[in-house]
């Protein structure tokens, strides 16, 4: 115990001072998006807005926050990642980025449902993503909640997997986790009743427009510009599902993601009834924030490549969702996936009742631990073998180790959400990046880039 | 590949003043390479690549000057404003001042070069092969949007300059109203009797991004800048690092270079960048290189080997490697 007691110590002694770390968050968070900043302010106010919600829309919008922390050796101390090669991993595991998915016969599957920061990292960076995510979440339900047992959990079950390279395969079944069982029969009862385009499309085969949940003012869809008009070209590899019935713009969607470019698809289904219509959702990819640790080639030439390229290795089985593929329109990358009520998610903010017990919670962390290492498992042998030999050492002690790492780590991010929120505060709703009108996109482009009409 | 053109002393006839015609010098480098890299992190990547090409145009007449230089780079950075990925080739001013000499004193405006990583590029000569400590590690850019002036010592003694910059470099937007100011000094204590040994320092003071972290930058070094054989060390202490205010480190660096029968080049580099002085944290790089020219072209087979250490070892990621490349 004594030498991980250390490792976090040492964690909280690099730590710059509370003034500094205030501004090392603004300036972690500007650079990431400097650009986006400058050519779509509106949707980073609301990116910036959403993330100071709560600790776990922070903490998903932090990434480049944790990847600065790691490059600054304040993350990555560990006694468990000398000479380790990388893995693929998700880059961003935190407990939200998992979910159900439906396949080709209908059937669910429990899978990684994110793969926006896709690509080689450290194994232990997904690792300690992932147990931070559940540590924040602990926090946030409350005191009664022990989040550095849920990090230990969590991680316990990982190296148990990996090192056994048995872990499981397709979660098709909640077992006895009461969260996923939430989530199995939320999703049977939203896959029969389409409630999708119940929602979206009110019954008839077009999209409502304009606010859709008046309490959600961020939820709302509007009219496309008419340059989007070869935009349904790119649902082409999908054409044998029907022909597009309708397309809008979506905002709102996301925490990391929310300045992205997202739009839906209305395709006609097999017969002539709305019924059995489809909705897809495309949204812009971007370059991962650890892009540059393993150089852009290491895995894939581009963005849509490597998020493909990863989703297929990744999941438990190739089809988990059918419609979901990367390609590009006019130079962005762009995502293409099943739009469906019955893709429920894990929620931090249905943590609770039945659900919301530390019990039924570490649970929830085993599976969690447990599907990372099958998603690392798909890695090379070489890479596993520094990996195994990394955790072979000690596997309690290695999941000791990432519970202290959690209970520090996710106390920082509360900090941090202070840090942030008070920035808001003082430096205004961008950080501070003033805008120049004269660098606005013109014309399409600031119509595409613009906020929520 | 510079051409400077000279302008000559106006001729007087009849009391008539003939004014120089302006001189324009144009200016192209293109490095490709075939670069090997073998990471102990993974598998090794070798790959063709063509990290930089630099078109420019220099103009001067009588004391007036001014440069234009785009450069095309990979875009590591998702910098491109719409519909560009990030694995892209961007195309961006390196420079873009003009300036005037009156006398001793020599001022500048607009995208200028610092005042001391050009001159430690010139004493080592190959840029191609690596860029220089300060610029790799981030401590200084080696341009910026501002103004500078430069007094020159007579008979070719070196230089005092001061450069007051936005001090994000030239590849950021500026982000806070702090500007940085540099005051750079080379001073060649043997000019006269034609030593090409130079004595260089700098001393950086400013601010990065939104929040104006401070930072700054101290130390100096000596080099010996000779056509034949270049050789120098050079040692610069930074403070506010990593996004850190309070964070100090160091860098050392030092190299020899050695032109045998015209154009066969021999260079041996090597640098290390302590992040921190708190702790073990550092990354040292190590450069050996053979190269050959003929006319415009130069060609380089280079070794270069990347070791971070203690702290850096897990949080800088991927740069731990061996890297071979031929450089054009």
């Amino acid at each position: 115990m004594r030498p991980l007691f250390v490792t976090v110590s040492l964690l909280a002694a690099c730590a710059p001072p509370e003034d500094e770390r205030q501004a090392l968050v603004v300036q972690a968070l500007v650079r990431a998006d400097e650009v986006l900043l400058r050519t779509r302010p509106e949707l980073m106010e609301g990116k910036f807005r959403r993330m100071a919600e709560t600790p776990t829309t922070f903490f998903r919008g932090s990434l480049p926050l944790f990847v600065a922390d790691w490059e600054a050796g304040r993350a990555s101390s560990s006694g468990f990642l000398r000479d380790t090669l990388p893995v693929l991993g998700l880059g961003d595991p935190h407990p939200e980025n998992f979910g159900l998915l439906a396949g080709r016969d209908g059937t669910f599957t429990f899978e990684p449902n994110d793969f926006d920061s896709v690509g080689p990292v450290p194994y232990l960076f997904d690792v300690r993503r992932l147990v931070t995510g559940l540590a924040v979440g602990a926090r946030q339900r409350g005191p009664q909640l022990d989040g550095a047992a849920l990090a230990y959990v969590a991680a316990a079950a990982y190296a148990d997997a990996l090192l056994a390279g048995d872990p499981p395969g397709a979660i098709s079944e909640p077992g006895d986790s009461a969260v996923l069982a939430d989530l199995f029969e939320r999703a049977r009862e939203d896959l029969g009743a389409r409630s999708e385009l119940q929602a979206l499309t009110d019954g008839a085969q077009r999209f409502r427009r304009g606010v859709l949940d008046p309490t959600e003012p961020t939820a709302l869809l509007a009219e496309v510009h008419p340059s989007l008009a070869e935009l349904p070209a790119v649902v082409s590899r999908l054409a044998s599902e029907g022909s597009v019935l309708d397309l809008v713009r979506q905002f709102g969607s996301g925490v990391a993601s929310w300045p992205r470019l997202r739009f839906l698809v209305l395709l006609q289904g097999p017969t002539d009834a709305a019924s059995d219509d489809v909705i897809l959702e495309l949204k812009e990819l971007a370059l991962a924030p650890t892009a540059g640790w393993y150089r852009p080639w290491a895995m894939a030439a581009d963005t849509p490549t490597r998020v493909e390229a990863g989703l297929r290795r990744l999941w438990s089985r190739p089809d988990a969702d059918p419609r979901w593929y990367t390609t590009s329109w006019q130079g962005l990358p762009l995502q293409v996936r099943t739009e469906s009520e019955a893709h429920k998610g894990i929620r931090v903010a249905r943590w609770s009742g039945r659900r919301g017990t530390q019990a039924e919670l570490e649970k929830l962390a085993a599976v969690l631990g447990s599907v990372l290492a099958r998603v690392h498992l798909a890695s090379d042998a070489d890479a596993l073998a520094t990996v195994r030999r990394q955790l072979a050492r000690g596997p309690r002690a290695f999941a000791q180790e990432q519970a202290n790492f959690a209970e520090v780590e996710s106390a920082q991010a509360l900090v941090d959400l202070g840090h942030f929120q008070r920035a808001l505060e003082s430096l205004g709703p961008r950080l501070g990046v003033t805008q120049d009108p004269r660098e606005l996109p013109q014309g399409f482009a600031r119509e595409i880039f613009g906020g929520p009409p | 590949m510079l051409l400077l053109t000279q302008v000559e002393a106006p001729s007087a006839d009849a009391g008539v003043e003939v004014l120089p015609l302006p001189s324009f010098s144009p200016r192209a480098d293109a490095f490709g390479e075939f670069n090997a890299r073998f990471p102990s992190e993974g598998p090794a990547l070798p790959a063709f690549t063509v990290p930089r090409v630099q078109l420019g145009l220099d103009a001067a007449w009588l004391g007036a000057s001014a440069r234009v230089l785009a450069e095309g780079a990979y875009a590591t950075n998702g910098g491109a404003l719409v519909g560009v990925q990030g694995d892209s080739v961007v195309l961006r001013l390196r420079e873009a001042w003009a300036g005037y000499r009156w006398r001793f004193l020599e001022a500048r405006m607009g995208l200028i070069p610092t005042l001391l990583i050009p001159e430690l590029e010139r004493g080592f000569r190959f840029r191609e092969l690596g860029a220089d400590g300060l610029e790799r590690q981030q401590l200084l850019a080696p341009a910026d949007l501002g103004a500078s002036l430069r007094g020159f010592l007579p008979g070719g003694h070196g230089f005092v300059g001061v450069a007051v910059t936005n001090g994000e470099g030239y590849t950021s937007r500026e982000l806070n109203a702090g500007k940085n100011v540099d005051v750079t000094a080379l001073v060649r204590p043997f000019a006269a009797l034609g030593l090409p040994l130079e004595v260089l320092g700098v001393a950086s003071f400013g601010t990065q991004g939104v929040p104006q972290i401070p930072t700054a930058r101290a130390g100096g070094g000596v080099q010996w800048s000779g056509p034949v054989l270049g050789a120098g060390a050079s040692l610069f202490w930074a403070r506010g690092l990593l996004g850190e205010a309070s964070r100090t480190g160091l860098l050392a660096q030092g190299f020899v270079r050695l032109t045998l029968f015209e154009h066969l080049h021999l260079t041996a580099r090597t640098q290390y960048f302590a992040r921190s002085l708190a702790q073990e944290d550092g990354l040292f790089e190590g450069l050996l290189g053979v190269g050959g020219g003929h006319a415009f072209v130069d060609g380089f087979v280079a070794w270069a080997r990347t070791v971070p250490v203690g702290v850096a070892r897990p949080s800088v990621v991927g740069f731990d490697a061996h890297e071979g490349a031929e450089t054009r």
